[in-house]
């Protein structure tokens, strides 16, 4: 009875979620103060998700510097997806991070903090929020990984 | 003497960059070689072995490396037959041979079009004889850390020198019992952020004879497919029998075009209502599923996924690594 009625709370609460006003294409936004662990927003390819766990494999970055601030790795247009600045950040960055990675940063916001992208819209972080970096899958890429192992 | 190193030092790892800047240079140089000095390796290195001096000619491609030192080496061994190749080249050969104006040679002989079957026959027999030079950068880095860094002495090494000065001085060098031909660098190298050989708009590579070498991230392809990729013919991509270079194909030729005309099939369509975009997935006749969707910025995105994706939605959550479903997409921006 009492697991049916959490489950109710969450159907309720996700459709709630969900009406919310739509972003719209090329808008900002921001994160809510009342967001939870797990929301994720896509900024593209990015996906921003709130978390409250660093990876026990990352490593600690001693000084952010503007080198860390792209998220995504690569010199086109679409992975310049970049924090408007170093200051107020405590970075993470996993072992391994490069064009094929499927997670990035993670990144402890001291104050609001904003991603920005050239198409897309800006992403604020409120103060106090953790966030880790995701990116989407790309089969074409595995695949390509897959045969380059195998070779 | 042999003996094992079982470890480097602090100081000595610290050298690393070093080498690593140093041949990565040499190994990415677009620089013209010079010839005399990689002659004088290359007449070292037969020296070493025992041989006679050999005549050594000058390259300006692999390719060309190839034609020269067979023309050259068939002219000097009396093999030169009539009708080889054209004419006017037995002539030039004949003339020049011993001169240094290979690269005027080369321009003749041309296309393998010109060529009799049993020059390509020859060809075909001895076209890999090649020593590489500063294409094999890394070989060379790696000895020679070793030698002047972790203080491996052997004697073996001090033949290795000309071919570590050689490589210096060449891309790579054709060799055969009394002719070599050293190759020059290439005149323009273009790379993606993973330092593959890539461009979109021209060739990756130019040899210095003007053949120019097209690939796409990596994947060595046909002009049509980097300069008029909309060109190419359904036909064509289907018959493609590389599957890296099919794929190459079809993301030029346009994934929505190439649905549109292999008629592909509708699998699954919905209004993503969170993400706020629309969305579908189609199955090629070869089995392939696509998943298109509009984007906010107003592109539409074409993705691959596997097969045993039924629904836009599994194909959203199979993308975002995520098919237990943990996170909460909030939206897309």
């Amino acid at each position: 009875m009492s697991v049916a009625f959490l489950e109710e709370l969450e159907t309720y609460v996700t459709s709630i979620r969900r009406s919310l006003p739509k972003i719209g294409p090329g808008n900002p936004f921001r994160f809510s103060e009342a967001s939870s662990l797990n929301d994720r927003v896509w900024q593209g390819d990015l996906g921003i998700t709130i978390t409250n766990t660093i990876p026990a494999d990352f490593v600690k970055v001693d000084k952010v510097t503007n080198k860390h601030l792209q998220l995504v790795p690569g010199n086109t247009i679409g992975s310049k997806h970049c924090l408007t600045t170093s200051v107020g950040v405590e970075l993470w960055v996993p072992p391994v991070f490069n064009d094929e990675s499927l997670i990035g940063p993670c990144i402890k916001c001291l104050q609001d903090t904003s991603i920005e992208h050239p198409t897309h819209g800006t992403v604020t972080i409120p103060a106090g929020f953790m966030i880790q970096c995701t990116y989407q899958r790309n089969l074409d890429q595995i695949q390509k990984v897959e045969i380059r192992a195998r070779d | 003497m042999s003996y094992q190193i079982n470890t480097i030092t602090p100081e000595q790892e610290s050298r690393f960059p070093e080498w690593v800047e140093k041949w990565v240079n040499i190994g990415l140089s677009t620089e013209p070689i010079d010839f005399n000095k990689a002659k004088e390796d290359v007449c070292s290195i037969y020296k070493a072995i025992g041989l006679k001096t050999p005549v050594v000619l000058y390259a300006q491609s692999p390719y060309e490396a190839v034609v020269i030192g067979n023309v050259a080496r068939l002219y000097i061994n009396g093999l030169i037959k009539t009708g080889c190749f054209p004419p006017q080249v037995a002539s030039q050969v004949a003339s020049q041979v011993w001169s240094q104006v290979w690269s005027q040679v080369a321009s003749q002989v041309g296309s393998s079009n010109n060529f009799t079957n049993e020059f390509k026959n020859i060809l075909k027999q001895n076209y890999s004889d090649f020593r590489y030079g500063s294409i094999n950068s890394s070989w060379y880095s790696y000895i020679s850390f070793l030698r002047d860094v972790l203080g491996w002495e052997n004697n073996i090494l001090k033949t290795h020198q000309y071919n570590e000065s050689l490589a210096q001085n060449s891309l790579l060098t054709w060799y055969h019992d009394n002719v070599a031909v050293v190759c020059d660098r290439p005149l323009i190298i273009r790379r993606n952020v993973r330092s593959e050989l890539h461009n979109e708009s021209g060739p990756a590579l130019e040899w210095r004879s003007g053949e120019p070498m097209y690939c796409i991230n990596g994947i060595t392809v046909n002009e049509k497919i980097v300069i008029a990729p909309h060109t190419q013919t359904i036909e064509e991509i289907e018959a493609e029998l590389n599957n890296d270079v099919k794929s190459i194909r079809i993301e030029r030729y346009g994934w929505m075009r190439y649905l549109k005309d292999i008629r592909a099939g509708l699998v699954d369509k919905r209004n993503n209502d969170i993400d706020n975009t629309k969305e579908a997935l189609f199955i090629t006749p070869n089995g392939l599923k696509r998943f298109i969707a509009t984007c906010p910025t107003g592109k539409l995105v074409s993705l691959s996924i596997p097969n045993e994706i039924q629904t836009c939605e599994q194909a959203q959550f199979w993308l975002a690594n995520d098919v237990d479903k943990k996170y909460n997409v909030i939206g897309r921006t």
